[in-house]
């Protein structure tokens, strides 16, 4: 799997890298238990700030994410993923008043709205996003 | 042997040294990437440019009249004064290497003259692409090579113990270039064993150089990140078996010249294994260079440098918000460090420190 960065971007490096992590477990292309990078060698390949990559790794491993080993360094979280917290239900249902506020100013109906989410969710846990 | 056939052999050695640095000089020009012309990017579709070609040649017979004119006036030399050419081979090397220099230089703002006219705009995309499973894998052949090195030093070290009686008091620790010794030190540990530190010195070196080939940024091209994984991949595979190969020839090079030195070899021999030896490594390189061109094997991606952070004409990587130590260079051969990194200068002031500390400690133990 690979992470593009995009550093003309309004979206903050690390958080490109938290999405595109959890993308990647969501389509599969990252197993639970998978080995990451270290922070250094993906900072370095990516040409970025160390800081950068630890903050994103930092933030999914607190969410419970990624698990840090002493041996086998950073990997994906073997013993399954946080599930549906509260935390997340609050930033679920901000994200999506926002987005479904301006759908609904903007004329597109409630099903068609339905229907794109619907179609989003379809294409992260099959990949689709990705071009293969 | 007459002084004739010496200066014959002084010659050999002499021409060699400098074809040698002629070649690494001239293949600067074409090892690596195409996209860059004397370190300056070159848009994908201007590649074909006719005066880019006319501009590479322009530089590589410069190098070649430079090595002619200055093998033709060292031989002069030799000839003419017949001893001391000991001095000569590495002061014509110095300045065929400030020649070769200056002349990248020229050649590189011609390149920057070419960029204007034709405006060759870097835009610099802005995406920055890495594999999350580019590292898995060997990057490098195996350390466990070294294990040979190992060997080999083992080997110079137990005929020394093992003949220590038939080694002369006194011994040539210094030869010059013509093979005739013009220093001679007392048998001690330090003398004996002086070729066997180097050796030991080489291995750390190389085992160092493989770390850096596996450690250095692997940067991917954002439009096709598969395929250039795959050809860096080969690149460096390539390098770290052509330097084990080397490294190796370089041990045992210091084998034989321990030989020679607590042995009593014959010294005309010497001469002979040190043109074999050049030999080999300007045949070994070539093939090299060769077969990486012949593959396409790329030792970075195919995107304009960030030429912000390219300090002093392309020569130095300074970058404090990139997290590689080891980056490719822009031109020539090899990586190096981003300078940017307190790590890079305490690699390189070992580098030197070291090999200071061995002869300083030959030096005492005399």
């Amino acid at each position: 799997m690979f992470i593009e960065m995009d550093l003309q971007s309004e979206v903050p490096l690390y958080a490109q890298l938290v999405d595109q992590l959890i993308e990647g477990i969501a389509s599969g292309a990252l197993h639970p238990g998978d080995p990451l990078p270290s922070v250094r060698s993906l900072a370095a390949d990516l040409g970025i700030n160390l800081h950068t990559v630890n903050k994103a790794y930092t933030l999914l491993k607190q969410e419970g994410f990624l698990q840090v080993h002493r041996k086998q360094g950073v990997v994906v979280n073997a013993e399954g993923m946080p599930g549906v917290t509260e935390a997340f239900e609050r930033k679920l249902d901000a994200q999506l008043k926002t987005l479904a506020a301006e759908a609904a100013v903007r004329g597109l109906s409630a099903e068609a709205f339905a229907e794109k989410c619907a179609g989003a969710y379809r294409s992260a846990i099959t990949g689709g996003g990705e071009s293969l | 042997m007459t002084i004739q056939d010496w200066s014959w052999t002084t010659l050999t050695i002499f021409g060699l040294t400098l074809l040698l640095s002629a070649l690494v000089f001239s293949l600067t020009a074409n090892y690596g990437l195409r996209a860059l012309l004397f370190g300056v990017y070159v848009p994908e579709e201007e590649r074909q440019l006719p005066s880019i070609a006319a501009l590479r040649r322009r530089y590589q017979l410069r190098v070649w009249i430079a090595a002619a004119v200055i093998f033709a006036a060292g031989a002069a030399w030799i000839l003419a004064v017949n001893d001391e050419a000991a001095l000569y081979t590495p002061l014509a090397a110095l300045l065929q290497i400030a020649v070769c220099g200056a002349l990248f230089f020229s050649s590189r703002r011609e390149a920057l003259r070419l960029k204007a006219e034709r405006g060759w705009g870097v835009e610099a995309s802005g995406k920055r692409v890495a594999g999350l499973h580019s590292r898995l894998g060997n990057l490098t052949v195996s350390d466990k090579w070294f294990a040979v090195h190992g060997v080999v030093v083992a080997a110079c070290v137990v005929c020394a113990i093992v003949f220590w009686d038939r080694i002369p008091d006194s011994l040539a620790t210094h030869y010059g270039i013509n093979g005739e010794p013009d220093r001679i030190s007392n048998k001690s540990i330090g003398t004996v064993f002086l070729m066997n530190f180097f050796q030991l010195f080489l291995i750390g070196l190389f085992w160092f150089v493989q770390y850096s080939i596996r450690a250095s940024k692997l940067q991917l091209d954002p439009r096709q990140p598969n395929r250039s994984l795959e050809k860096q991949r080969r690149f460096r595979k390539v390098n770290s078996a052509f330097l084990m190969g080397f490294s190796l020839l370089l041990i045992l090079f210091f084998g034989v010249l321990q030989g020679f030195m607590i042995y009593e070899w014959p010294q005309q021999a010497m001469n002979i294994v040190l043109v074999a030896f050049l030999i080999v490594l300007i045949g070994s390189i070539l093939v090299l260079v060769v077969y990486l061109s012949r593959k396409g094997l790329d030792p970075q991606p195919n995107t304009p440098p960030d030429e912000r952070h390219w300090r002093a004409g392309g020569l130095f990587y300074y970058n404090p918000d990139d997290a590689a130590l080891f980056v490719h260079k822009q031109f020539g051969v090899g990586w190096t460090f981003n300078m940017a990194r307190p790590m890079a200068w305490v690699i390189l002031s070992g580098v030197i420190a070291v090999p200071l500390l061995l002869v300083l400690i030959s030096v005492l133990l005399t």
